[in-house]
């Protein structure tokens, strides 16, 4: 699916510098002796296995709404908070789009072919929100 | 190489580790002052989701922690990524346990065992200015990403040979 996909349409009013927050578990949390720490598997940046795009929630949406970064992994033990901007995404051929759920007003997805460069690229361009213990 | 087998079978036990694959001691092994001699050490048995892998001959002991890895994502259950994962199926489980056994050796840095939304393991190495990353998505398609010294390198249905070789890359800078 493209960024220019006739099913999906990237949404401009999510601006270039908003924040995509996507939920990490810990088995995505990989020693990386390489720069003495931590880094995020590139298998935590994937579409859903039926076939929707990968979903995350747009951070700036969740303070706006009196919510803390907190609250999106509330029922998630052990899970981490991992950020990237929208620009960033659009940078690699995706696009984003709001799909707010009853359950997740903030609830966003990012459409577009997720090659193997792509998904390596979020994972290592992504930032901590909520970072897993050293 | 090991010559193991890997058999995947309905579960007989629920330890990680089962009774019989513990270390006898020799005081175990001696009955009436007569020492048993046992021809081979026991399988090692695994259990992963509703079955178990039974693997022969049993692996040494420095393997052990990374099939323990694989067996431990045996028990994901649907949705274990928040984001609509699958549970890892059995069929690649035993691709990587193939993997560990066959291709890495005595002294290699054991990767990371991580599982993947749509079922499959990922083998990975981060270390010695190496990222070694073995996706096995099927049984028949396995792909692998190398990079160091500012080079990379892609195979999108490795073999086993080929896998070895890329691991070389990484022992070579580890040893």
């Amino acid at each position: 699916m493209a960024a220019g996909s006739s099913l999906y349409k990237d949404d401009p009013t999510i601006a270039d510098d908003a924040q995509l927050w996507r939920r990490i578990p810990p088995w995505h949390i990989v020693d990386d002796k390489n720069v003495g720490g931590k880094r995020i598997s590139k298998a935590a940046f994937e579409d859903h296995p039926d076939g929707s795009p990968m979903s995350v929630v747009l951070g700036g949406l969740v303070l706006e709404l009196g919510r803390t970064a907190e609250s999106v992994v509330a029922d998630h033990a052990g899970f981490c908070l991992a950020s990237v901007t929208a620009g960033f995404a659009r940078s690699l051929n995706q696009g984003v789009v709001r799909r707010p759920l009853v359950e997740e007003p903030a609830h966003a997805e990012v459409f577009g072919k997720k090659t193997e460069s792509v998904r390596r690229r979020f994972a290592r361009e992504a930032v901590w929100v909520i970072a897993p213990e050293q | 190489m090991n010559a193991a087998s890997t058999l995947y079978r309905p579960r007989a036990s629920t330890m990680l580790i089962s009774e019989q694959d513990v270390p006898r001691t020799a005081a175990e092994d001696s009955w009436h002052g007569l020492t048993l001699t046992l021809d081979e050490a026991p399988p090692l048995v695994m259990p992963f989701g509703e079955g178990e892998f039974v693997i022969r001959p049993r692996p040494d002991n420095w393997i052990v922690p990374a099939l323990q890895k694989v067996s431990e994502l045996g028990f994901l259950p649907p949705n274990w990524n928040s984001y609509g994962a699958r549970p890892i199926r059995p069929e690649i489980a035993q691709v990587a346990i193939g993997l560990l056994l066959n291709v890495l050796l005595p002294g290699d840095p054991l990767p990371a065992v991580v599982p993947t939304a749509r079922g499959g393991i990922m083998l990975e190495w981060h270390e010695a200015g190496v990222d070694l990353e073995i996706d096995i998505r099927s049984p028949n398609v396995i792909h692998v990403w190398l990079e160091y010294d500012g080079r990379s390198e892609e195979i999108e249905q490795a073999s086993v040979q080929e896998i070895a070789d890329r691991l070389n890359s990484l022992r070579s800078r580890t040893m």
